[in-house]
């Protein structure tokens, strides 16, 4: 049952919002076993504030967002033990309107991979087909979400780390505007990339989840004040969206990743069946070309690479993470390296590769180019979304990958990261729409939008969601 | 630029700018991934960027709150008891040993 409608229910004094985080531990146990979605679970806390935006609310938070006195491991050996002091500042959103943590969920180790396979922890397996990868990074987020365990859950998106799970669970994931949800708490991993943002099971409840955790904050910088008030996307939640959007919609169909090498003709003619009932409900659809976007994930890895060697410098086994050697034992030089043995090969290859480019003499080569190539991508993007309303993809251009991928394929993996990145790169809004589930090739559609324009993007979902895939049933509101 | 060649002191080189010492199968490992991977983001180098200055945070200007220290009392529940020795934090000795 959506969220929403819970809290409807709740409102009307036809139920009590301890029923909604009742049985949820046995319910656990039983799913997690098949599908290893949580690193760590919550003790039962029914202490949450009454009649509040998400009262009772189980919601399932990503091991990389901090959570106070609750262990934070990002999937790593390195911080198998770590326990955070605070909470980030989407968590305490979360928290003061009654949502109810119920545990932190399984992960790429430090968000690096997009099949959820390099987790210390072991991978998280695909609800809709266990033999599959769910994707990554935010792999045990979109599980618990997909399974039914949780209406709603935080994820964390660098470079597709939200979408390409939720396309490939059939479920709904946002990755805001750069700047419009705190970063605070959240542990780095591509600084000027990362993103925290909602995933959920219903579009109605992932909008109400963006609208409490969403808007500026003053622990962290990156964050604007100038935005559509929370209020709006909070109210809206509660909605059937404008009958009218899909009339006045100018949607570019991005050609790329529709004509990849390695893109599954099967995915892409059926998105494109989705594609012309768009049309029949009003829409304008035009092909547009960005030649750019191919190159798009070699522009990524130079410098989220870059940023992951410098972010992840802090964990050495003094302030933060496990020790192999003890101070006393060794020097610093000796301390540092071999402390570091315990990070995971995806982890280390990624801070041997963006040290190397931050070396002297490969600085300019690969990193000072990449940012440059980045501007042109966001100016690129941004010309089109000068004329369109939105740019649409499908979600993943190929079916979900088999658990036993191999990760070095940099082919099959080009193929999706050349449409998620892109929105990462230029900072822009995008979400994804399950539009059928099926239990080898759910289909699903990305549209992206200009920075600020989330409100535009869940219309459009929810138009989408009622009356296109038919996954969901109008509010009753 | 000098064509790069995977060899065992540039693999040790690596090492210490990453400050993170490998298994001798993941040196080999390395060598060959490196190889790809080196290959894959050459792609970059074909890009035209003539015009374009670098684009590194989405929001260039930021604000920095005021820096107010808060005490949390509970902080020395956080650190391990073996980082700490009578109320400091303890490091390692930074001058190499012989």
């Amino acid at each position: 049952m959506r969220a929403v409608d819970f809290l409807l229910s709740i409102k009307r004094g036809e139920i009590d919002d301890v029923k909604l985080i009742e049985g949820f531990r046995e319910r656990v146990i039983a799913e997690d076993e098949k599908y290893n979605i949580f690193i760590t679970l919550a003790e039962p806390d029914e202490s949450f504030p009454r009649k509040r935006l998400l009262s009772g609310v189980p919601i399932a938070v990503k091991d990389n967002i901090v959570t106070k006195n609750l262990r934070t491991t990002c999937a790593s050996q390195v911080l198998e033990n770590f326990v955070p002091s605070y909470d980030a500042t989407v968590v305490e959103r979360i928290k003061s309107e009654g949502g109810v943590i119920v545990g932190k969920t399984n992960m790429d180790e430090f968000a690096m991979g997009a099949l959820g396979t390099t987790s210390y922890f072991g991978p998280t397996r695909n609800p809709l087909n266990p033999s599959l990868s769910p994707g990554g990074s935010s792999s045990g987020s979109a599980a618990a979400v997909s399974s039914g365990l949780v209406p709603m859950a935080l994820g964390s998106d660098t470079g597709g780390s939200i979408r390409l799970p939720a396309a490939w669970t059939g479920i709904y994931g946002l990755k805001p505007t750069y700047g419009l949800v705190s970063r605070y708490g959240l542990v780095s991993y591509s600084d000027s990339l990362d993103q925290i943002g909602p995933m959920a099971s219903s579009i109605f409840d992932l909008e109400l989840l963006f609208g409490v955790i969403m808007g500026w904050d003053e622990k962290d910088p990156t964050t604007y004040d100038k935005h559509v008030p929370s209020e709006v996307f909070i109210k809206r939640a509660f909605m059937n969206p404008d009958p009218h959007i899909m009339s006045n919609l100018r949607v570019a169909l991005l050609k790329e990743p529709l004509v990849h090498e390695d893109a599954d003709q099967k995915v892409v003619d059926r998105f494109m069946d989705y594609v012309s009932e768009l049309e029949a409900y009003g829409a304008l659809v035009e092909e547009v070309s960005i030649p750019l976007v191919n190159k798009a994930p070699q522009i990524y890895y130079v410098i989220a690479f870059s940023d992951a060697s410098s972010n992840l410098a802090r964990f050495s086994g003094l302030l933060y993470g496990k020790r192999v050697v003890d101070v006393i034992d060794t020097d610093w030089d000796e301390y540092y390296m071999r402390n570091r043995k315990l990070f995971g090969w995806e982890v280390k290859r990624r801070i041997l590769l963006g040290s190397f480019i931050l070396s002297a003499g490969y600085y300019e080569m690969y990193y000072d180019r990449a940012l440059r190539a980045r501007a042109k991508l966001y100016d690129e993007l941004n010309k089109v979304l000068a004329k369109y309303d939105v740019i649409a993809t499908p979600g993943s251009n190929i079916p979900p990958l088999p658990l036993d991928f191999d990760a070095s394929d940099l082919s099959r993996l080009n193929a999706i990261d050349s449409l998620l990145v892109i929105a990462n790169l230029a900072g822009l809004p995008a979400i994804v729409i399950p539009l059928e589930v099926s239990t080898n090739t759910p289909i699903s559609i990305q549209l992206i939008s200009q920075k600020w324009s989330e409100d535009i993007l869940f219309e459009i979902g929810k138009y989408i969601a009622l009356y296109i895939s038919k996954l969901e049933r109008e509010l009753e509101a | 630029m000098k064509k790069i060649e995977f060899t065992d002191d540039f693999i040790k080189h690596l090492e210490w700018l990453a400050r993170i010492e490998l298994e001798d199968s993941e040196k080999k490992r390395l060598k060959e991934e490196l190889a790809l991977l080196l290959r894959y983001i050459d792609d970059v180098l074909s890009i035209d960027v003539e015009g374009y200055s670098p684009y590194i945070y989405p929001k260039p200007s930021m604000e920095l709150r005021e820096d107010i220290p808060v005490s949390d009392e509970d902080a020395y529940s956080y650190l391990s008891r073996l980082a700490l020795e009578e109320g400091f934090v303890k490091g390692p000795v930074v001058i190499k040993k012989k």
